[in-house]
Protein backbone atom coordinates (compact mmCIF):
# COMPACT_ATOMS: atom_id res chain seq x y z
CA UNK A 1 0.00 0.00 0.00
CA UNK A 2 2.66 2.31 1.01
CA UNK A 3 4.67 1.66 -2.18
CA UNK A 4 1.73 2.67 -4.21
CA UNK A 5 1.98 6.12 -2.64
CA UNK A 6 5.47 6.43 -2.74
CA UNK A 7 7.43 9.21 -4.55
CA UNK A 8 11.01 8.23 -4.43
CA UNK A 9 13.37 6.00 -2.44
CA UNK A 10 16.25 5.53 -1.20
CA UNK A 11 18.64 2.75 0.48
CA UNK A 12 20.56 2.59 3.87
CA UNK A 13 22.34 0.35 5.81
CA UNK A 14 21.73 -0.44 9.18
CA UNK A 15 22.98 -3.20 11.26
CA UNK A 16 24.81 -4.49 7.74
CA UNK A 17 21.34 -4.62 6.42
CA UNK A 18 19.97 -2.68 2.90
CA UNK A 19 17.14 -0.77 4.14
CA UNK A 20 14.80 0.77 1.81
CA UNK A 21 13.25 4.43 2.20
CA UNK A 22 9.77 5.29 0.58
CA UNK A 23 9.17 9.28 0.57
CA UNK A 24 5.32 9.26 1.00
CA UNK A 25 3.71 12.60 0.86
CA UNK A 26 5.04 13.78 4.68
CA UNK A 27 7.72 11.89 5.49
CA UNK A 28 10.70 8.94 5.26
CA UNK A 29 9.39 5.21 5.88
CA UNK A 30 11.45 2.35 6.10
CA UNK A 31 10.38 -0.93 3.80
CA UNK A 32 12.42 -3.18 6.37
CA UNK A 33 12.17 -6.87 4.32
CA UNK A 34 11.68 -9.52 6.69
CA UNK A 35 10.78 -9.99 10.59
CA UNK A 36 14.75 -11.36 10.77
CA UNK A 37 16.53 -8.46 9.62
CA UNK A 38 14.00 -5.86 11.79
CA UNK A 39 15.10 -8.13 14.51
CA UNK A 40 18.92 -6.77 13.56
CA UNK A 41 17.79 -3.21 13.29
CA UNK A 42 16.27 -3.02 16.92
CA UNK A 43 19.86 -4.70 18.46
CA UNK A 44 21.29 -2.27 16.72
CA UNK A 45 18.84 0.43 17.75
CA UNK A 46 19.80 -1.01 21.04
CA UNK A 47 22.92 0.22 21.10
CA UNK A 48 22.18 3.98 20.67
CA UNK A 49 21.39 4.02 16.76
CA UNK A 50 19.18 6.42 16.32
CA UNK A 51 18.02 5.66 12.26
CA UNK A 52 17.94 1.86 13.44
CA UNK A 53 15.58 3.37 16.12
CA UNK A 54 13.13 5.02 13.38
CA UNK A 55 13.29 1.95 11.05
CA UNK A 56 12.09 -0.14 14.03
CA UNK A 57 9.38 2.54 15.16
CA UNK A 58 8.51 3.23 11.26
CA UNK A 59 8.03 -0.31 10.24
CA UNK A 60 5.82 -1.56 13.51
CA UNK A 61 3.87 1.33 13.54
CA UNK A 62 1.03 0.11 12.01
CA UNK A 63 1.03 -3.19 14.48
CA UNK A 64 1.01 -1.51 17.45
CA UNK A 65 -1.71 1.05 16.04
CA UNK A 66 -4.19 -1.84 15.19
CA UNK A 67 -3.38 -3.83 18.37
CA UNK A 68 -4.12 -0.85 20.67
CA UNK A 69 -7.18 0.03 18.60
CA UNK A 70 -8.27 -3.37 19.00
CA UNK A 71 -8.08 -3.26 21.97
CA UNK A 72 -9.41 0.24 23.15
CA UNK A 73 -11.87 0.14 20.36
CA UNK A 74 -11.63 4.22 20.92
CA UNK A 75 -9.43 6.22 18.28
CA UNK A 76 -8.00 8.48 20.54
CA UNK A 77 -7.54 6.64 23.48
CA UNK A 78 -5.73 4.23 21.15
CA UNK A 79 -3.38 6.84 19.76
CA UNK A 80 -2.68 8.00 23.39
CA UNK A 81 -1.98 3.75 23.77
CA UNK A 82 0.02 3.18 21.12
CA UNK A 83 2.45 6.79 21.33
CA UNK A 84 2.99 5.84 24.82
CA UNK A 85 4.11 2.27 23.60
CA UNK A 86 7.06 3.75 21.29
CA UNK A 87 7.69 6.52 24.55
CA UNK A 88 8.53 3.20 26.84
CA UNK A 89 10.20 1.45 24.03
CA UNK A 90 12.95 4.78 23.98
CA UNK A 91 14.04 3.53 27.25
CA UNK A 92 13.25 -0.03 27.02
CA UNK A 93 14.93 -0.75 23.42
CA UNK A 94 18.16 -0.27 24.92
CA UNK A 95 17.46 -3.85 26.84
CA UNK A 96 16.78 -5.12 24.18
CA UNK A 97 18.85 -8.54 23.33
CA UNK A 98 17.19 -10.30 20.64
CA UNK A 99 15.31 -13.04 22.72
CA UNK A 100 12.19 -12.53 21.52
CA UNK A 101 11.28 -10.76 18.31
CA UNK A 102 11.04 -7.04 18.46
CA UNK A 103 7.27 -7.13 17.26
CA UNK A 104 6.82 -8.99 20.81
CA UNK A 105 8.88 -7.16 22.75
CA UNK A 106 6.96 -3.86 21.50
CA UNK A 107 3.35 -5.35 21.56
CA UNK A 108 4.03 -6.29 25.06
CA UNK A 109 5.06 -2.41 25.68
CA UNK A 110 2.04 -1.84 23.94
CA UNK A 111 -0.04 -4.39 25.96
CA UNK A 112 1.09 -2.71 29.65
CA UNK A 113 0.29 1.20 27.54
CA UNK A 114 -3.05 0.09 27.20
CA UNK A 115 -3.74 -0.96 30.76
CA UNK A 116 -2.40 1.53 31.91
CA UNK A 117 -4.53 4.12 29.82
CA UNK A 118 -7.57 2.58 30.39
CA UNK A 119 -6.70 2.68 34.25
CA UNK A 120 -6.43 6.53 33.66
CA UNK A 121 -9.52 6.81 31.78
CA UNK A 122 -11.21 4.70 34.27
CA UNK A 123 -9.97 7.06 36.53
CA UNK A 124 -11.11 10.25 34.33
CA UNK A 125 -14.62 8.48 33.81
CA UNK A 126 -15.41 8.57 37.83
CA UNK A 127 -13.84 11.80 38.22
CA UNK A 128 -16.20 12.97 35.72
CA UNK A 129 -19.22 10.75 35.97
CA UNK A 130 -19.30 10.78 32.08
CA UNK A 131 -18.89 7.50 30.23
CA UNK A 132 -17.41 7.48 26.73
CA UNK A 133 -19.36 5.69 24.31
CA UNK A 134 -16.24 3.88 21.96
CA UNK A 135 -15.92 4.82 18.29
CA UNK A 136 -18.23 2.45 15.93
CA UNK A 137 -16.93 4.12 12.88
CA UNK A 138 -14.14 2.35 12.57
CA UNK A 139 -13.99 1.21 8.63
CA UNK A 140 -15.50 3.09 5.22
CA UNK A 141 -17.28 -0.56 3.91
CA UNK A 142 -20.36 -1.50 6.15
CA UNK A 143 -19.62 -4.97 5.82
CA UNK A 144 -16.15 -3.85 7.81
CA UNK A 145 -18.33 -1.56 10.29
CA UNK A 146 -20.21 -4.72 11.50
CA UNK A 147 -16.82 -6.75 11.87
CA UNK A 148 -15.69 -4.03 13.75
CA UNK A 149 -18.88 -3.62 15.98
CA UNK A 150 -18.62 -7.40 16.84
CA UNK A 151 -14.61 -7.51 17.70
CA UNK A 152 -15.44 -4.61 19.30
CA UNK A 153 -18.37 -6.46 21.61
CA UNK A 154 -15.86 -9.39 22.00
CA UNK A 155 -14.69 -10.06 25.72
CA UNK A 156 -11.41 -8.16 26.12
CA UNK A 157 -9.47 -11.32 26.60
CA UNK A 158 -10.88 -13.05 23.48
CA UNK A 159 -10.41 -9.33 21.69
CA UNK A 160 -6.56 -9.44 22.58
CA UNK A 161 -6.19 -13.13 21.06
CA UNK A 162 -7.95 -12.34 18.19
CA UNK A 163 -6.26 -8.57 17.56
CA UNK A 164 -2.98 -10.60 18.01
CA UNK A 165 -3.12 -13.43 15.21
CA UNK A 166 -5.53 -12.03 12.76
CA UNK A 167 -5.07 -7.98 13.36
CA UNK A 168 -1.44 -8.41 13.86
CA UNK A 169 -1.00 -11.61 12.47
CA UNK A 170 1.20 -13.53 15.41
CA UNK A 171 1.38 -16.62 15.37
CA UNK A 172 -0.05 -18.46 18.73
CA UNK A 173 3.29 -18.95 20.19
CA UNK A 174 3.78 -15.08 19.78
CA UNK A 175 0.76 -13.93 20.91
CA UNK A 176 1.19 -16.24 23.94
CA UNK A 177 4.52 -14.38 24.62
CA UNK A 178 2.79 -11.20 24.42
CA UNK A 179 -0.48 -11.74 26.36
CA UNK A 180 1.30 -13.91 29.06
CA UNK A 181 -0.74 -17.03 28.69
CA UNK A 182 -0.09 -20.36 27.42
CA UNK A 183 -0.41 -21.19 23.34
CA UNK A 184 -3.37 -23.42 23.81
CA UNK A 185 -5.18 -20.62 25.57
CA UNK A 186 -5.11 -18.77 22.52
CA UNK A 187 -6.02 -21.39 20.55
CA UNK A 188 -8.93 -21.46 22.31
CA UNK A 189 -9.32 -18.32 22.63
CA UNK A 190 -9.21 -17.34 18.68
CA UNK A 191 -11.61 -20.19 18.14
CA UNK A 192 -14.02 -18.75 20.89
CA UNK A 193 -13.78 -14.88 19.28
CA UNK A 194 -14.73 -16.94 15.54
CA UNK A 195 -17.68 -18.40 16.96
CA UNK A 196 -19.28 -15.20 18.40
CA UNK A 197 -18.06 -13.29 15.64
CA UNK A 198 -19.34 -16.20 13.12
CA UNK A 199 -23.14 -16.28 15.32
CA UNK A 200 -23.21 -12.21 15.00
CA UNK A 201 -22.65 -12.60 11.46
CA UNK A 202 -25.40 -14.70 11.09
CA UNK A 203 -27.70 -13.24 13.14
CA UNK A 204 -27.38 -10.06 11.28
CA UNK A 205 -27.77 -11.40 7.80
CA UNK A 206 -31.24 -13.17 9.06
CA UNK A 207 -32.10 -9.81 10.49
CA UNK A 208 -31.61 -8.34 7.10
CA UNK A 209 -33.09 -11.76 5.41
CA UNK A 210 -36.36 -10.70 7.47
CA UNK A 211 -36.39 -7.23 7.09
CA UNK A 212 -36.18 -7.71 2.94
CA UNK A 213 -38.61 -10.50 3.54
CA UNK B 1 -25.50 -24.98 20.61
CA UNK B 2 -23.08 -27.29 18.30
CA UNK B 3 -22.68 -31.27 19.50
CA UNK B 4 -19.14 -32.14 20.59
CA UNK B 5 -18.14 -33.42 17.30
CA UNK B 6 -19.04 -29.99 15.77
CA UNK B 7 -17.32 -27.93 18.02
CA UNK B 8 -14.22 -30.16 17.85
CA UNK B 9 -14.08 -29.89 14.52
CA UNK B 10 -14.70 -26.33 14.04
CA UNK B 11 -11.44 -25.30 16.30
CA UNK B 12 -9.52 -27.45 14.49
CA UNK B 13 -10.70 -25.85 11.38
CA UNK B 14 -10.26 -22.40 13.23
CA UNK B 15 -6.61 -23.38 14.30
CA UNK B 16 -6.12 -24.99 10.97
CA UNK B 17 -6.66 -21.81 8.58
CA UNK B 18 -4.07 -20.28 11.10
CA UNK B 19 -1.92 -22.71 9.94
CA UNK B 20 -1.50 -23.81 13.29
CA UNK B 21 -3.17 -27.58 13.27
CA UNK B 22 -1.66 -30.22 11.23
CA UNK B 23 -4.01 -32.00 8.34
CA UNK B 24 -6.98 -33.96 10.60
CA UNK B 25 -8.84 -36.40 8.64
CA UNK B 26 -11.12 -37.11 10.72
CA UNK B 27 -12.09 -33.09 11.81
CA UNK B 28 -11.84 -32.79 7.76
CA UNK B 29 -14.90 -35.44 7.16
CA UNK B 30 -17.10 -34.35 9.71
CA UNK B 31 -16.91 -30.73 8.14
CA UNK B 32 -17.99 -32.14 4.97
CA UNK B 33 -20.38 -34.19 5.87
CA UNK B 34 -22.41 -32.19 8.45
CA UNK B 35 -24.32 -29.33 7.10
CA UNK B 36 -24.51 -27.21 10.14
CA UNK B 37 -20.41 -27.58 9.85
CA UNK B 38 -20.56 -26.50 6.29
CA UNK B 39 -22.52 -23.24 6.91
CA UNK B 40 -20.71 -22.51 9.93
CA UNK B 41 -17.29 -22.68 7.69
CA UNK B 42 -18.26 -20.54 5.10
CA UNK B 43 -19.36 -17.58 7.27
CA UNK B 44 -15.70 -18.34 9.04
CA UNK B 45 -14.32 -17.24 5.33
CA UNK B 46 -16.89 -14.28 5.20
CA UNK B 47 -15.20 -13.06 8.55
CA UNK B 48 -11.76 -13.91 7.74
CA UNK B 49 -12.69 -11.73 4.75
CA UNK B 50 -14.51 -8.96 6.43
CA UNK B 51 -11.41 -9.12 8.85
CA UNK B 52 -8.69 -8.24 6.55
CA UNK B 53 -10.08 -5.50 4.39
CA UNK B 54 -10.79 -3.82 7.61
CA UNK B 55 -8.87 -0.18 6.94
CA UNK B 56 -7.30 1.13 10.16
CA UNK B 57 -4.97 3.43 8.72
CA UNK B 58 -1.99 4.13 11.25
CA UNK B 59 -1.90 7.68 12.58
CA UNK B 60 1.59 8.93 12.98
CA UNK B 61 2.27 7.41 16.49
CA UNK B 62 5.86 7.02 16.49
CA UNK B 63 7.05 10.52 15.92
CA UNK B 64 7.38 11.67 19.43
CA UNK B 65 9.53 8.68 20.49
CA UNK B 66 11.30 9.02 17.54
CA UNK B 67 12.48 12.81 18.57
CA UNK B 68 13.15 11.67 22.34
CA UNK B 69 15.72 9.15 21.45
CA UNK B 70 17.59 11.54 19.07
CA UNK B 71 17.76 14.35 21.95
CA UNK B 72 18.11 11.33 24.55
CA UNK B 73 21.98 10.65 24.92
CA UNK B 74 23.47 6.94 26.08
CA UNK B 75 25.60 7.41 29.16
CA UNK B 76 28.91 8.25 27.97
CA UNK B 77 32.18 7.66 29.68
CA UNK B 78 32.54 11.39 30.36
CA UNK B 79 28.93 11.69 31.95
CA UNK B 80 29.75 8.82 34.35
CA UNK B 81 33.16 10.09 35.05
CA UNK B 82 31.28 13.28 36.03
CA UNK B 83 28.82 11.52 38.39
CA UNK B 84 31.66 9.34 39.70
CA UNK B 85 33.16 12.97 40.93
CA UNK B 86 30.09 14.43 42.33
CA UNK B 87 29.11 11.66 44.35
CA UNK B 88 32.96 11.69 45.32
CA UNK B 89 33.07 15.39 46.84
CA UNK B 90 29.50 14.78 48.03
CA UNK B 91 30.72 11.80 51.00
CA UNK B 92 33.85 13.78 51.12
CA UNK B 93 32.24 16.81 52.37
CA UNK B 94 29.91 15.28 54.71
CA UNK B 95 32.69 12.82 56.46
CA UNK B 96 34.49 16.08 57.09
CA UNK B 97 31.65 18.02 58.23
CA UNK B 98 30.55 14.74 60.37
CA UNK B 99 34.30 14.99 61.79
CA UNK B 100 34.29 18.34 62.87
CA UNK B 101 30.46 18.29 64.32
CA UNK B 102 32.23 15.41 66.18
CA UNK B 103 35.04 17.68 67.64
CA UNK B 104 37.45 14.90 67.65
CA UNK B 105 41.26 16.11 68.72
CA UNK B 106 42.88 17.53 65.64
CA UNK B 107 39.91 18.92 63.65
CA UNK B 108 39.88 22.09 65.62
CA UNK B 109 41.81 23.58 62.27
CA UNK B 110 38.63 22.05 60.02
CA UNK B 111 35.96 23.48 62.55
CA UNK B 112 37.17 26.69 62.46
CA UNK B 113 37.27 27.16 58.66
CA UNK B 114 34.11 25.41 58.34
CA UNK B 115 32.53 28.18 60.86
CA UNK B 116 33.75 30.77 57.63
CA UNK B 117 32.68 28.07 54.66
CA UNK B 118 29.05 27.83 56.60
CA UNK B 119 28.28 31.70 56.52
CA UNK B 120 29.42 31.82 52.83
CA UNK B 121 27.15 29.08 52.17
CA UNK B 122 24.44 30.87 53.99
CA UNK B 123 24.89 33.63 51.79
CA UNK B 124 25.10 31.81 48.42
CA UNK B 125 21.43 29.87 49.61
CA UNK B 126 20.34 33.28 50.09
CA UNK B 127 21.28 34.44 46.64
CA UNK B 128 19.58 31.39 45.45
CA UNK B 129 16.70 32.64 47.51
CA UNK B 130 16.67 36.13 45.44
CA UNK B 131 16.62 34.17 41.97
CA UNK B 132 13.43 32.03 42.57
CA UNK B 133 11.77 35.14 43.78
CA UNK B 134 12.93 36.64 40.29
CA UNK B 135 12.37 33.74 38.31
CA UNK B 136 10.67 30.97 40.27
CA UNK B 137 10.27 28.26 37.34
CA UNK B 138 14.23 28.96 36.28
CA UNK B 139 15.69 28.75 39.42
CA UNK B 140 13.49 27.66 42.28
CA UNK B 141 13.08 23.49 41.37
CA UNK B 142 17.40 23.42 41.76
CA UNK B 143 17.11 25.18 44.53
CA UNK B 144 14.49 23.31 46.15
CA UNK B 145 16.87 20.14 47.70
CA UNK B 146 19.67 22.14 48.41
CA UNK B 147 17.53 24.49 50.67
CA UNK B 148 16.09 21.13 52.29
CA UNK B 149 19.47 19.73 53.31
CA UNK B 150 21.00 22.80 54.12
CA UNK B 151 17.57 23.37 56.57
CA UNK B 152 17.81 20.15 58.06
CA UNK B 153 21.74 20.15 59.05
CA UNK B 154 22.09 23.56 60.13
CA UNK B 155 18.31 24.21 61.82
CA UNK B 156 18.43 20.24 63.89
CA UNK B 157 20.98 20.90 65.65
CA UNK B 158 20.22 24.48 66.61
CA UNK B 159 17.06 23.38 67.79
CA UNK B 160 19.45 21.32 70.61
CA UNK B 161 21.28 25.09 71.30
CA UNK B 162 17.44 26.98 71.59
CA UNK B 163 17.32 25.38 74.81
CA UNK B 164 20.16 26.65 76.38
CA UNK B 165 20.60 30.67 77.81
CA UNK B 166 18.69 33.00 76.48
CA UNK B 167 21.51 34.62 73.95
CA UNK B 168 21.35 31.45 72.14
CA UNK B 169 18.32 31.15 70.84
CA UNK B 170 18.67 34.97 69.94
CA UNK B 171 21.97 33.50 67.99
CA UNK B 172 20.20 30.59 66.20
CA UNK B 173 17.52 32.64 65.06
CA UNK B 174 20.15 34.07 62.19
CA UNK B 175 19.28 31.03 60.52
CA UNK B 176 15.26 31.62 60.63
CA UNK B 177 16.19 33.11 56.94
CA UNK B 178 16.43 29.41 55.71
CA UNK B 179 13.50 28.03 57.10
CA UNK B 180 11.53 30.99 55.67
CA UNK B 181 12.73 30.44 52.51
CA UNK B 182 12.29 26.53 51.92
CA UNK B 183 8.31 27.54 52.88
CA UNK B 184 7.93 30.62 50.46
CA UNK B 185 10.14 27.93 47.61
CA UNK B 186 7.37 24.92 48.46
CA UNK B 187 4.46 27.50 48.60
CA UNK B 188 6.09 28.49 44.87
CA UNK B 189 6.51 25.48 43.60
CA UNK B 190 2.95 23.59 44.34
CA UNK B 191 1.44 25.72 41.58
CA UNK B 192 4.35 25.30 39.68
CA UNK B 193 3.44 21.35 39.58
CA UNK B 194 -0.12 21.95 39.22
CA UNK B 195 0.14 23.63 35.90
CA UNK B 196 2.85 21.12 33.92
CA UNK B 197 0.46 18.62 35.07
CA UNK B 198 -2.46 20.55 33.73
CA UNK B 199 -0.58 21.00 30.09
CA UNK B 200 1.04 17.71 30.02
Amino acid sequence: MRSSSCLSTCSTHLAGIKVKWNYVPDSWHPCVVSAGDINAVARAAARGDAQAFEAVCRALQDDVWRYCYALVGDRELAFEAAQETFLRAVTAIRRYRGEAPVRVYLLVLARRSVAEVLRRERRHRDARAYDTEPDRTVASSSGAVEIAQLVNDLPSDLRQAFALTQLVGLSYEQAAQVAGCRVGTIRSRVFRSRERLVAGLSEQEEGIHDGSS
Amino acid sequence: MAARECRDAREWLSAYRDTEALDDPVARAHLESCGACTTWASVLDQVTRAVRLRSTGSPDVASAAIEAFQTKRPPTAARETARLLLGTAGLAGLALFALALAGLPGTAVIAGHFGQDLSGLHAAISLGFLLAAWQPARYGRGLLPVAAMAVLVVLLPSAAHATGPVAAPLAEAAHLPLLVGLVGLLLLLDPISQRKRATA
